[in-house]
């Protein structure tokens, strides 16, 4: 039960770091991003692919970073250019190329076989509860300086333009500041953490495949942000914390309902993830650690 | 099942007929209500501002649910047409999405004719980088095209000029 929940909690985690980046982005700054899975998945199979050849994991960690993050550099530039729902529809469009390519381009990839056996993290301590708890220790290292350096971040200079930035474009031109290069870093800062967060998923699950990278994904952190309230990073973590408990919840809910097969049930809990979704955006649009009026 | 005609090399099934047809049929119907109906018109000064349509009386809520109930058939008969040239499958609709986007922005938001434009030129180029870059890529092909329009000519084919998309 332990190292169940020690799972649940390392999951939890890792969707915490990508709503961190989403929030960074979307929260505090505008830029509509329905593409963050592809970020996700540029980081799971750089470090992957990069641990797999031999590399020690940190500095396979800090190029699957590096890479998502530059890999967002082009589709910044193009957030200039779009607004919201352009954006949203090309960082999708984005997402699933980037799935075709990683199914598609075996050389590198394996293609839809996935990549198995990619070395888990604290190998060294064995298979078992001090690897999985040392992992997790990590993770909540990682959120808390994540979590420090976006508090930090949004209460600077820096922070009050890109809500500027968020609220009126025009205005921000008009006071000489220019809102193309702070969305294109942040664009960058977001997939950054995305890209760690891939690393992270990688390692933990040791078996990566292009179905798991899915555009579900990008929603899942869409749907904790919006539960949690965006432009609030406390609401980004609250908000994958409720995601979790909801999907992992709904898994044991199945013991008490007889007769739905583990198929139906995946479909009853997106539809249930869908309904939660709605009642929010009807009953509290700002979330739940939303301020009023926002 | 019938045999194809053949037009000296070009063979064409009389189910393609059909669905060419219901869909022109569908089209022309379209059209009729954008342009010839008062709940079109209405439409139309909706979408081109909101708040201007609700002073002069039109009631913009009712408007945009006879929107989204035209959009739902068209989207069926997409569909059923769909179903009857391939295969059903519940990720049907979600492959059409990105290259539906892509026809729409390369015709011109806002010009139906444009979308119908969008569409053809877009199936026909997918369909031609089969050979270039597998079939596997389609999507990607119309993601490429969708970017090419947004970066080159944003107002895509037909559409008007705004600044900022």
């Amino acid at each position: 039960m332990e190292a169940y929940l020690v799972a649940v909690a390392v999951i939890a985690l890792i969707y915490m770091l990508l709503a961190i980046g989403l929030n960074l982005q979307y929260g505090y700054t505008g830029l509509v991003n329905f593409g963050h899975v592809a970020f996700y998945a540029i980081g799971a199979y750089a470090s992957a692919l990069l641990s797999l050849k031999g590399w020690p994991l940190a500095p396979a960690f800090a190029v699957a970073m590096l890479l998502a993050g530059l890999a967002a550099y082009p589709i910044g530039l193009l957030s200039l250019r779009l607004s919201d729902d352009y954006l949203a529809v090309v960082t999708l469009g984005f997402s699933e190329t980037v799935r075709l390519v990683i199914q598609q381009e075996e050389w590198l990839t394996r293609g839809v076989q996935g990549l198995p056996g990619i070395p888990r993290l604290f190998q060294f301590l064995g298979v078992g509860q001090y690897a999985d708890i040392a992992t997790l220790g990590v993770l909540i290292a990682c959120n808390v300086v994540a979590i420090g350096l976006v508090t930090h971040l949004v209460r600077s200079p820096y922070g009050r333009l890109i809500q500027a930035v968020r609220d009126d474009e025009t205005a921000v031109q008009a006071l000489g500041k220019d809102p193309a290069r702070v969305k294109v870093q942040v664009f960058m800062l977001g997939a950054g953490l995305a890209g760690l967060a891939g690393a992270f998923y990688a390692h933990v699950i040791t078996y990566i495949s292009p179905d798991q990278f899915l555009p579900l994904v990008t929603f899942y952190v869409w749907i904790a942000i919006i539960i949690g309230g965006p432009g609030r990073t406390s609401g980004a973590v609250i908000g994958s914390l409720i995601l979790l408990v909801f999907l992992e919840g709904s898994r044991f809910a199945r013991d008490f309902v007889p007769g739905v097969s583990e198929v139906q049930m995946a479909s009853v809990r997106l539809a249930l993830v869908g309904l939660a979704l709605i009642l929010f955006t009807i009953y509290r649009p700002q979330g739940i650690m939303g301020r009023q009026n926002l | 099942m019938m045999r194809a005609w053949n037009f000296s090399g070009i063979r064409v099934l009389p189910l393609d007929l059909v669905v060419a047809a219901v869909s022109i049929v569908a089209m022309a119907l379209l059209f009729t209500l954008l342009r010839l109906t008062p709940v079109g018109r209405q439409m139309r000064a909706v979408a081109d501002n909101p708040d201007l349509a609700r002073a002069s009386g039109i009631r913009a809520n009712r408007v945009l649910l006879v929107l989204w109930a035209v959009v739902g058939a068209l989207c069926a008969l997409g569909g059923f047409l769909f179903g009857a040239k391939s295969v059903v499958s519940p990720e049907l609709g979600w492959e059409q999405l990105i290259p539906a986007f892509a026809a729409m922005i390369l015709g011109g938001i806002g010009s139906p004719a444009g979308a119908v434009a969008g569409a053809v030129l877009l199936g026909i180029a997918q369909e031609l980088s089969v050979p270039l870059v597998g079939p596997s890529y389609k999507i990607a092909v119309a993601f490429a095209v969708l970017l090419l329009v947004l970066l080159v000519r944003p107002r895509g084919l037909f559409g008007v000029a705004i600044a900022a998309r």
